[in-house]
């Protein structure tokens, strides 16, 4: 083999590992949207009815084919209706964080003065605050509620944007086509549009990404906890906290199945947010 | 002689130094650097006026001051504006009234690489001026862009219009950026090293279509450049800046014939002669002094090879030798 080879192989294996990550991630992330979507009529039972007798094994009833849990609900009615509130949650926390967080990182390495100290002391001050702990602490005093675990992560991601943002404002900033803005007599908004905002936005993209994972797991944990959604909904976190005390008597699929969906949902977005940084670090 | 259309006067610009905490701990004043250093010229309508130097001398930094891209220190732009139909010190304009004024000052910008916009198409980058300025927008805009594309040769302009700047040369992507400039219409036009970035064979392209559009659309230059020879040909007159002051000003002709000023000889003997192809004979080959802090003296005088007592001590003024032709050197001073 002649050292062009070499080369082609390796530069195609480069180009081609981002890409694999990229397609296994989307794939796992397509079909649970799917299920979340399709939930009515992926299941005949309704996931907080008592349709059966408690405690059917898995892969015995052909009608409950995960089981049931405690309560005699079906497990995989639980799983596609949870499905559907971890993404809700999930998007709406990342959505608002990167509502605030872009827009202020824009500003504050833009503009810089005194704005951008203020701004970058507040956000540092959150982001030194353990994200899981100040979320509980607002999503405590907010009550249970979809809309209100998703901003108590929403706040605890907007310093992430905020930081991503400001920093690659600050390189863009010196680029001759800000300066180029400037010299057109464009005003500061038309500026930050046009040329800084464009320029600086795709790099969040693979944040995203990472963030949804991460609010995946922090969600289903703050339900856990007991501080996520209420205990009636059907959620992973909230399965696996209800069904925590079945373990020791051998009943293991109340919380597998919640536990192995939360883990194949994170590993998803977690290899698109890889794939992604990966490309954009590339080019 | 034609009126002048700008008048620059004791223009000063200095960059604060940062500190480090352990200076600023010890009480250590701060320092500045002198980038723009009491600079007066003028420009008369029509003209090429040449700015030279080496790199860091503040030609650069002076082109921004002028179009009030950066506020100076110190000092007064006294520009004769037709839009406005009055003089103004572009110096103490606000914002508002300076924006309104970018459509007679427009900027050349040294490196086509970085000035493009990646994420705007050639045509839309050309024509955010307009939009600005809410001269035109849409087909409007568009016929108007393709109209200044066609006249600094990106031809045919419906090809280069829905282009992304990545898919351009250097030497396209030059003239996308003095489409640019010329889309408002401006009257003067500051040149930052419109040519160094490019290839050889470019360069020349480029100087002969700036040069024609100044006659085609009655455009004033302030041609900043490194390169004496250059500014030689093009300019009608020269100012030399050495570490952010004005060392030489005068004619090309005249500082052809007969350069005074010893920094301006050293930049002309560094010239390579294209004729003998001989290397130049260069008496000295060091580096200009820092440019943060007090200079005592010339500033000229680390390198000079013809100092005196008094260029260590101190500052020489700016004297007219000839009639329109200063330097700024002791040898010069009649005492």
């Amino acid at each position: 083999m002649n050292i062009l080879d070499l080369l082609l192989k390796r530069r195609l294996f480069k180009k081609f590992r981002p890409n694999v990550l990229i397609i296994a991630g989307l794939a796992i992330i397509v079909t649970l949207i799917l299920l979340a979507v399709l939930a009515p009529y992926l299941t005949p039972y309704d996931p907080t009815a008592e349709v059966a007798r408690p405690y059917i094994p898995p892969f015995v009833d052909p009608k409950h084919p995960l089981g049931t849990n405690f309560l005699g609900q079906d497990i995989w009615s639980r799983l596609v209706y949870g499905a559907r509130n971890s993404l809700t949650v999930a998007l709406l926390a990342v959505a608002i964080a990167a509502l605030i967080g872009v827009p202020l990182g824009l500003l504050s390495g833009y503009v810089g003065g005194a704005i951008d100290k203020v701004l970058t002391f507040l956000m540092d001050s959150m982001y030194a605050f353990p994200g899981i702990i100040l979320a509980m602490v607002i999503s405590f005093v907010l009550g249970p509620g979809l809309l209100n675990v998703a901003l108590s992560l929403a706040v605890i991601y907007v310093p992430t944007y905020f930081r991503v943002i400001r920093g690659t404002t600050l390189t863009v900033k010196e680029q001759l086509y800000v300066e180029a803005a400037k010299a057109a007599g464009a005003p500061l908004l038309t500026t930050l549009r046009y040329y800084v905002a464009p320029n600086v936005i795709p790099v969040a993209v693979p944040v995203l990404a990472l963030n949804f994972a991460d609010a995946i797991i922090t969600e289903a944990g703050l339900s856990f906890l007991g501080v996520g959604l209420p205990p009636t909904q059907p959620d992973w976190g909230v399965d696996i906290s209800l069904s925590r005390g079945d373990i020791i008597h051998g009943v293991w699929w109340t919380t597998f199945f919640p536990g192995l969906m939360i883990f194949i949902a994170t590993l998803g977005f977690l290899l698109l947010g890889e794939g992604l940084t990966e490309i954009i670090r590339g080019t | 002689m034609p009126e002048p259309i700008l008048h620059v006067q004791d223009l000063k610009k200095y960059f604060p130094v940062e500190r480090s905490l352990i200076d600023r701990l010890l009480g250590k004043s701060r320092l500045y650097v002198k980038a723009v250093d009491d600079v007066s010229f003028e420009v008369y309508e029509n003209e090429i006026f040449g700015i030279v130097g080496e790199s860091g001398c503040g030609k650069s930094t002076l082109g921004r001051l002028i179009i009030g891209l950066i506020r100076p220190t110190s000092g007064s732009i006294i520009y004769r504006s037709s839009l406005l139909k009055r003089t103004v010190d572009i110096a103490k304009l606000r914002e508002k009234e300076l924006r309104v004024l970018r459509r007679e000052l427009q900027i050349i910008f040294q490196d086509p690489y970085s000035a493009l916009n990646p994420k705007m198409k050639i045509g839309d980058f050309i024509g955010h001026p307009l939009e600005i300025h809410g001269i035109a927008k849409g087909e409007e805009k568009r016929e108007l862009v393709m109209k200044i594309m066609e006249k600094v040769g990106l031809v045919p302009p419906e090809e280069y219009y829905d282009r992304y700047p990545r898919e351009l040369s250097g030497g396209q992507r030059q003239r996308v950026v003095i489409a640019r400039a010329l889309i408002l219409n401006p009257r003067l036009i500051v040149a930052d090293e419109p040519t160094s970035n490019l290839d050889v064979s470019i360069q020349a392209r480029i100087i002969a279509l700036l040069l024609r559009l100044r006659d085609e659309m009655k455009l004033t230059y302030i041609f900043i450049t490194h390169s004496i020879a250059l500014a030689q040909n093009i300019c009608n007159r020269i100012a030399v800046m050495y570490l952010g002051k004005i060392v030489e000003l005068g004619d090309s002709q005249a500082i052809i014939d007969e350069p005074l000023h010893p920094y301006t000889r050293l930049l002309m003997s560094s010239v390579i002669d294209p004729d003998t192809c001989k290397l130049p004979r260069v008496r000295e080959v060091s580096e200009p002094p820092s440019p943060i802090g007090e200079i005592k003296g010339c500033r000229f005088a680390s390198r000079c090879p013809e100092k005196l007592d008094i260029c260590l001590k101190e500052e020489p003024p700016l004297v007219e030798v000839y009639l329109g032709h200063y330097v700024r050197c002791w040898h010069y001073v009649r005492r």
